[in-house]
Order: structure tokens, then sequence, then C-alpha cells
């Protein structure tokens, strides 16, 4: 119980983090009109975030698979 | 024609797959049961307004669509926070809908049911319509032919009204098969599932066609478009889109993972285990990027190509592959766009209905014919026919939307309004499910609250816009009061109409939600549910907290009202293995209170928390549930795991303990045995000397005349007999001194070697008696030892003694030695007597050896010389023993420490 909760306290503060990395004021550092190596930024920004938190996601549910529950 | 076609077969493969599931299902092989599926089947969020309505957004908007997907991530997040609490409640209380859940968690209350419910059908009917406009306009645009708006009037040659058509007959196949909407619809999850992929699969493909095949890669498409003018706002957040309108976005589409019915079908209702929210928590995630990873190419390309010639960028994806002739990947493209709006229909369609079904028909059908125990089955086919009709009249309400209103929108607008809706549901069911003040007053007055400033705000300009409504309260308000102007709120400018309409609904919808919870009284169901919501992984364990009916029932008005609604043998079978779980017999006439909620909660799960609670009732004569007893109950249920969990904890120390006594017993006995046997011995050597004493002072005293030198020798032998009795007195005393640990050692240091020196000069007079002679080995160095002296002389003194005694005059010989190893100091004593058994070895040191083994010639002493030296040994830290064999004398050793 203490375990899960702990990956339930990790998943939240993942939540506000990416929260803030993907709106104002972190959002402007990025919103602007420039390619970067082909790229609008924007768009290059955006989605490399979105791919680390999902790396980030599948290692910690993975790390920690939780027993399977007593179905009724 | 062959778009029509293709769309049946299509459905028939859907339907194929479906059945397939549901066979596996029966053989209990299901093949939904993993987390990959689960994942799936959620992204039944990406509708055709993704795959169509994104890359239009994207073209007018750029990367704004963004958020319509990055919120769903930060949902993603919080599965395991939020919606495994969810799943975990509506499974314990059979919950099948958001209305259910909101009701039940707010004491099972009719109304706020209801006006859940008509939320959801007001806000979701245009994001059905939405659906059926995206089918026929991709109908068209595949065909060729030009999209013309079909008026009501002739609606039997327009295709939208055979896709609806078609499809709520597909719906009712697969809603409506089993009665018990709690159940889970395996062929539904697996079609959702199946049409996730395809839809993925060929967007995924119209977006390398057009990035690979028309353009050379991102990088060309990136570079051409940031040279055309026009499309500069693309590459990043548009300038009508500020970073309010971005949040705002984020955030309704977060919820609305949580609260659109669909959603809530698929992750919660439909959800098999808890574990598949693992997968879901990444993967689902990955499926919004990757989905997205084309669009902003898609919409740069068509902007190039179709650039000037009107083609609406909604259509893009579709377009684009046909332009360049491409009618196979054209109708791959279709085919996908097609699965994404069925896969929405048809999930949205069963939760509506279950809702509509549940809250507003079976209320007013229950009512119409009062409940009376009826021939079987009866109401069962009659929910069936209830929850088919909603579903037709869902979809035609839908279609009458499209030919209506819809119109004069764009794909993604008429999502964002249902987006808007639903997340009025928010304060009440988070509210409901982590806050216990939470009341059914508040959720109300907040949800109704969301919902009139929702209804103002966007639905009111779009009635406008289809000239329903004259357009003067657009600008001058309503009733030209200018702060109740729709698209600015109070005065507030600056904002998008979808941000600007949650920004107010949520602000004021919570806001009155915790100020009317923090102002009322809540009733005991409400509190009950409070607590049971809340806490519910502590009370999911405990069945304790079950019991809360207060009422009684008679056992065979509950079983028919069960029959009625499952049929009488699946009644029978539920109830059988209830009672057989629980031990409660079924014989009696008077129901079981824990049977009592068991088939409110089975009946919940056919129609609806607040129906079922009504039924219920209706054959219980109830108590009225008083707020201390609901609060006693649960403090008892929470008492019982606790007491449980110490009770535990107890048993394993008492166990622990009782192993102790029993050790502590066996060693009392044997300790009571000895006692026995000490004093036995005691009492039985004092008697000898007293006897003998007694015996020759009569002597004395009878014969007067007796010669002076026999009276001289009796009264010696009185003499020495008294002796022997104070020195076993005083042996005993010394003994027990020792034993009870209450003899102090007086250490000093001494000479070993004086000590035994001055023991063999002590016993000198008896050796000389028997004539013998005591051999002394003692090494030349000086043996400093710490001890204390007179005991460790009594020692050396009864070794010595014990030795004169067993050898024989004249012959024997006596030899004492001193022996040093590095740690300790051995002396020995040994004689060349008749030597003792190697049996005996350990017993002699046991007092009153001799006294107990009587067979034994008895010589002289008490008995106790031994045990007392081997005490006093031991008090010094050493260790004595024996060596010897029979006729051949022994040879005691002592050790003492070497320091």
């Amino acid at each position: 119980m203490v375990q899960k909760n702990h990956t339930k306290h990790t998943l939240v503060l993942i939540g506000i983090l990416l929260l803030l990395t993907t709106t104002y004021p972190l959002l402007s550092v990025a919103n602007k009109y420039r390619l970067v190596a082909g790229f609008p930024v924007l768009y290059l920004y955006l989605f490399s975030v979105w791919l680390v938190f999902i790396i980030i996601l599948y290692r910690i549910t993975r790390r920690k698979p939780t027993p399977p529950k007593r179905d009724e | 024609m062959i778009a029509i076609f293709s769309a049946l077969g299509y459905l028939a493969i859907l339907f194929g797959v479906a059945y397939y599931a549901e066979y596996r299902q029966r053989k209990k092989r299901s093949i939904i049961n993993n987390g990959y599926v689960y994942a799936l089947s959620l992204t039944v969020y990406c509708t055709a307004w993704t795959y169509y309505g994104s890359v239009g957004r994207a073209a007018s908007n750029g990367m704004e669509f963004l958020a319509i997907y990055l919120g769903p991530t930060i949902a993603a997040v919080l599965f395991w926070p939020v919606l495994h609490k969810m799943i975990r409640i509506c499974r314990t209380q059979r919950i099948n809908s958001i209305a259910d859940l909101i009701s039940t968690r707010y004491g099972k209350n009719f109304s706020i049911a209801v006006v859940v419910t008509i939320l959801c059908v007001v806000g979701i009917i245009p994001y059905v319509s939405l659906q059926l406009k995206a089918i026929s306009s991709s109908i068209h645009i595949l065909t060729g032919s030009s999209l013309q708006e079909m008026s009501l009037n002739n609606f039997w040659r327009d295709d939208t009204f055979y896709i609806s058509l078609i499809l709520s007959f597909f719906i009712i196949l697969f809603g409506t098969r089993s009665i018990d909407a709690s159940e889970k619809h395996e062929g539904l999850v697996a079609a959702v599932a199946f049409e996730s992929i395809i839809k993925l699969l060929a967007f995924l493909a119209a977006g390398i066609f057009v990035v690979y095949g028309i353009f050379n890669g991102f990088g060309d498409i990136f570079s051409k478009a940031w040279h055309a003018e026009s499309l500069k706002g693309l590459f990043q957040l548009s300038n009508t889109t500020s970073y309010a309108t971005w949040l705002g976005l984020m955030m309704v589409s977060m919820l609305a993972v949580f609260f659109l019915p669909r959603q809530f079908q698929v992750s919660v209702v439909e959800n098999i285990q808890e574990r598949h929210l693992n997968k879901a928590t990444w993967l689902f995630p990955l499926y919004l990027l990757l989905i997205n990873i084309f669009v902003l190419p898609i919409a740069l390309g068509g902007k190039l190509i179709f650039a000037g010639q009107g083609v609406d960028a909604d259509t893009f994806v579709l377009a684009l592959p046909l332009h360049f002739d491409q009618s196979w990947l054209g109708l791959f493209v279709f085919i996908g766009g097609f699965s994404a709006a069925t896969s929405m229909i048809i999930v949205e369609t069963i939760a509506l209905s279950t809702m509509v079904s549940n809250n507003i028909a079976m209320p007013v059908f229950l009512s119409a014919q009062k409940f009376k125990p009826s021939p079987e089955g009866t109401f069962s086919r009659s929910i069936i026919h209830i929850r088919r009709f909603s579903m037709v009249i869902i979809l035609a309400l839908a279609y009458l939307y499209d030919k209506t209103i819809a119109q004069n929108f764009s794909l993604v607008s008429l999502g964002l309004v249902s987006f808007a809706a639903v997340a009025q549901f928010a304060p009440a069911t988070l509210g409901g499910i982590y806050w216990k003040g939470a009341s059914k007053n508040g959720a109300m007055a907040g949800i109704c609250t969301g919902f009139v400033i929702w209804f103002f705000t966007l639905v009111v300009p779009s009635m406008v816009s289809a000239h329903v409504l004259s357009d003067s309260i657009l600008t001058e308000g309503l009733f030209g009061l200018s702060w109740l102007k729709p698209y600015s709120l109070f005065g507030m400018e600056g904002m998008d109409s979808i941000t600007h309409s949650v920004f107010w609904s949520l602000l004021c919808n919570v806001l009155v939600f915790v100020t009317v919870s923090l102002n009322t009284k809540r009733n005991a169901e409400e509190i009950y549910q409070g607590e049971i919501f809340v806490d519910i992984f502590k009370h999911s364990a405990s069945p304790a907290a079950e019991v809360l009916r207060k009422g009684t029932a008679n056992l065979p008005d509950l079983r028919s009202l069960l029959d009625n609604f499952l049929g009488a043998e699946r009644a029978h079978k539920i109830l059988n293995s209830f009672a057989a779980r629980n031990n409660i017999s079924l014989e009696t006439n008077k129901a079981d209170p824990r049977l009592v909620s068991f088939v409110e909660k089975v009946l919940a799960g056919v129609i609806g928390s607040a129906s079922a609670r009504i039924m219920v009732s209706s054959v219980t004569k109830e108590e009225e549930l008083k707020i201390d007893e609901v609060i006693r109950i649960l403090r008892e249920s929470q008492q019982m795991i606790e007491l449980n969990k110490e009770m535990k904890k107890k048993s394993t120390e008492l166990k622990k303990a009782t192993q102790q006594l029993t050790t502590a017993n066996e060693q009392l006995k044997e300790m009571d045995l000895m006692k026995d046997e000490f004093l036995y011995t005691v009492t039985h050597e004092l008697r000898t000397p007293i006897t003998s004493i007694r015996a020759m002072t009569e002597i004395v005293h009878d014969n007067t005349d007796m010669p002076e030198e026999q009276r001289q020798l009796f009264l010696g032998n009185v003499i020495r007999e008294t002796e022997r009795l104070s020195h076993l007195i005083t042996q005993v005393l010394n003994l027990e001194r020792y034993e009870s640990g209450r003899q102090k050692l007086i250490l000093a240091p001494a000479v070993l070697n004086t000590l035994i020196k001055e023991s063999v000069e002590s016993v000198a007079g008896m050796a000389n008696e028997k004539n013998l002679v005591i051999q002394q080995q003692i090494p030349d160095t000086m043996f400093m030892i710490r001890c204390d002296a007179d005991l460790l002389m009594q020692v050396l003194n009864n070794l010595l003694s014990n030795a004169i005694k067993f050898v024989e005059p004249g012959t024997g010989k006596i030899k004492v030695s001193v022996h040093s190893s590095h740690d300790e100091i051995q002396v020995w004593v040994e004689d060349n007597g008749k030597g003792i058994p190697p049996e005996l070895h350990e017993l002699v040191f046991d007092k009153f050896f001799q006294a107990r083994n009587q067979t034994l010639k008895k010589p002289q002493g008490s008995g106790l010389g031994l045990a007392i030296s081997k005490k006093i040994v031991e008090m010094h830290e050493g260790r004595i023993w024996v060596e010897s064999a029979e006729d051949n004398g022994s040879r005691f050793i002592f050790t003492l420490p070497n320091n």
C-alpha cells in the first residue's frame, strides 16, 4: 500500500511537471517563429516533451507492477 | 456507391470482431482482458473530430489543436490517482454511468440523476451529430458529388439518414444483449479497440503519403510553407490563441477524458482489471502522439496545394490522396474516418441510452404501472425495449440536430461545446470522491449553475447563428443588459468563446457547489455514501460496511423482485451464490439485511441506483435511518478492520508467550520434583544421625549403672553424630545459598600454590589415619588468581577428602597437580581407588547422589560435597568434571580462568 501510494504521488508530481512544461510561461520559450533542424520550433518542442513524458510514464508504471486485484 | 458498400462491409467486419469477442467471453477465454485492448478502447476519445477536424483546426489556428491531446495526457498521468478510485467505487456499487455515479454519491437521489442525464443528452447530441456530419461529408468527397444539404422534408434521399438507421440497428444488436448494464460488453470493447487500430493506421497512411508521397519529407513541407507568407501563423500559436485559451483547452479536454459518457463507459464501466491502468497510462498518450504527428504537415500541405481553391480544411486528409488520384488510399482513409466516427457514435449512444433509460424512462415506466410481482420476465423485456427505444431517440435527435443547427459550425467547435458541458460534472464528482462534506444540494446547485452558464454562453450563440434567436442578444446582451452578453459575460473580454464559457461556468459551479455544501445539512444516506466513496479503498476491503439497510423485507418479495428484472433462473443463481458466500440462510421468511442491500445493488446494475432504491423500498418496511446510526455503523466496520489487524498481531504474540509458558512450566515441574527429592533425602539424612543419637542417649539414660568407660564411648558417639548433623545442616544451607545466588564471592588475589599446600595440610590428619601420602606436583610458577580463597579451599578439601575416602588404606595413592594453558588453569586430583563407571560421571555432581544410590556401599559424608564444589567452581567461571574408568582410579579436574 505504501509502495502504491508512492507511485500515485510520483504520478501527481509528473502531471504537475507536464502541465508546467506545456503551458505559459515555459511554453513561450518555444512559441517562436523559427525553424530548428527543419522543424518549427514549437512543433519540435511539444512533441519531444510529450515523448519524454510518455517514456517516463512507461518506466514508472512498468517498474512497479501493481498486484492483481481480487475481482468480485 | 462504392463508399456505401465498403462502409457496410466494414460494419460487417466490425460485427464479426464483436461477435468473436463475445464468443470468447462465453468460453471464459476473454480476448479483451489485457492492458493493450483497454488502452486502445480508451482512444475512442479520438473521433472524426480528431480525424478530420484537427487538420481543419491546425489550418486556421496553428498548433492550438495539440492542447486537446496534451490535456488527455495529463489525465492519463492521473489515471492511477483518480480513475482508479472511480473504477473501484463503480465496481463495488455497481454503477454504470456518470449520472449514476453522481446520484449514488449524493444519497441515490433521483432529481440529480435526471439533471445530469439531461445535461449529458443536451451536451452530447451535437457531438454525435458532428460524427454523422463527418461521415456524410466524407462520402461526398469520396464520390466526388457536391455536398447538397438535404432538407428534412425529403430525408429518404439523404445518406446520413440511412447511415443513422444502419448504425442504430448495429448499436441495438450490440448494446442491449445483456440486461445488466453494469455487465461488461466485451464485444463492444473489442470492436472499439479494432476501430482504434484502423483509424490510426489510416491516418498514418494519409500522413505518410502527404509527407513522403507528395512532398519530400518533413523538412520539405516545412521549408515550403515557411516561404508562403500566409502560413506564417501556423508555425506557432496563432494570434487568436492566447495562452489562456491554450490552458483552457487543455483543462477542458483533460476533464473530458474522465467525464464524457463514452470515456466513462470504456474506462470505468468496461474496465476488467484495475491493473490495466498501468498500460493505459503510457499507451493512451502514445496513441494520441502518433495520431497527431502528421496533423500539422497535412494542414500545411493542403494549404500549399489547394491554395485559393476553397477546399474545406476539415477534409484535407481525404481530399489530398484523391487529388493525386490515389483512390485506394482514399478509400482506406475514408474507412479510417468512418471507424473513428462509428466507434464514437456506438459507445456514446450506449452510454447515453443507459442513462436515459435508467434515470428518465424507467422511473416513468415504473410509476405508470405500480410495481406488482408479475409473471416472470416481463420487466426484463421491458427494460431492454426501453433501452433500445432510447438509442433510437438519441440517434434521431442527433440526426435532427445535424439537419438543423450543425450546418453552420466546424467540427472542432461543436466538439468543444460538448467538452465544456461535461466539464460541469467535475466539481460534483471529484468533490464527491475526495470530500466527505460535499452535499446533494451543493452538487445540484453547482451543476445547475454551470449548466445555465454553459447554455447561455455557448448554446444561445449557436441558436442565434441558426436564426432561432435574434442576434441582438449577442450584441446588446440578454434583455438589453450589456453585462449579459454571451461572449463577454460580466464584461470580460479577450478570450475565445470556449475558454470564456468554461472559465465562468466552472468558476461559478465550484463556488456554488462548495458554498451550498458547507451550508446545508446532509441526510443519513448522503453521509453514508460520502464515507463509502471517499474511503472506498478501506471500505471495499470490509464486507461489514455494506450492512446499512435497516428494515425488514420478506424474502419471497425480494425474490420476485429479482425474478421480474432478471428472470427466475438468473435471479435464483445470483441469490444462492451470494447466500452461500455469506452464510445466509434462504429458508427463513425474513430476509437478512445484507441480502436486501445485495438485491438493491444487483438491481442498480440493471436499472440504476435511484430506481433500484425505489424498487427495493417498495418491498421493505423501512425504518428511517438516523444519522448517528450511520456514523455508528461506519465506525464499527472501521473498528472491525483495525481490531482484526490487532487481533492477528496479538495472536502471534500470544502463541509465543504460550510457548515460553510451556517451557517454563516444564522447568518448574522438574524443579518441583527435584525439590521433593531434595527434601526427602535431606530429612532422610537428618534422621539417621538423630536416630543413633537418640538410641545412644536412651541407653545412657536407662542404664545408670553403666560403667564409666562405656558411658564415655556412647557420649563420644553422640557428640560425633551431633557434629555430623550440624555439618550436614551447614552444607545444606551453603548449597542453598549458592544456588539461590545469595552467596556473594569475595574476590581477592591469591596464590593457587599456597591454597593447595594449605588444603593438603588440612587433610593430612585424615590421610595419616589411612596411612596415605598425598603427592603434590606443582610447577614452580606462582599461579596468581582472583578468587574467594575460603570457597576454593572448600573445593580442594572436598576433592581431597573424597579421594582419601575412596582409596584402600596403605596402598592408596593420591596426587594433586596443576596444569596451565594460556586461558585457563587446571587442577587435577587423582586417586587409584575403585573408579566411577562412565554413566555416573555427570551424576556424581548431583545433590545427594550417594543417598539416591543406596545400593552402593555407603561411605561417610553428606553427599553434598561435589554438588557444592561444582557450584563454587561455576561461580568462578570454571568447569569441573571427572575422568575415570572402573577399577582404574579417577581424576577430578576443575578449571579456573587464567588472567
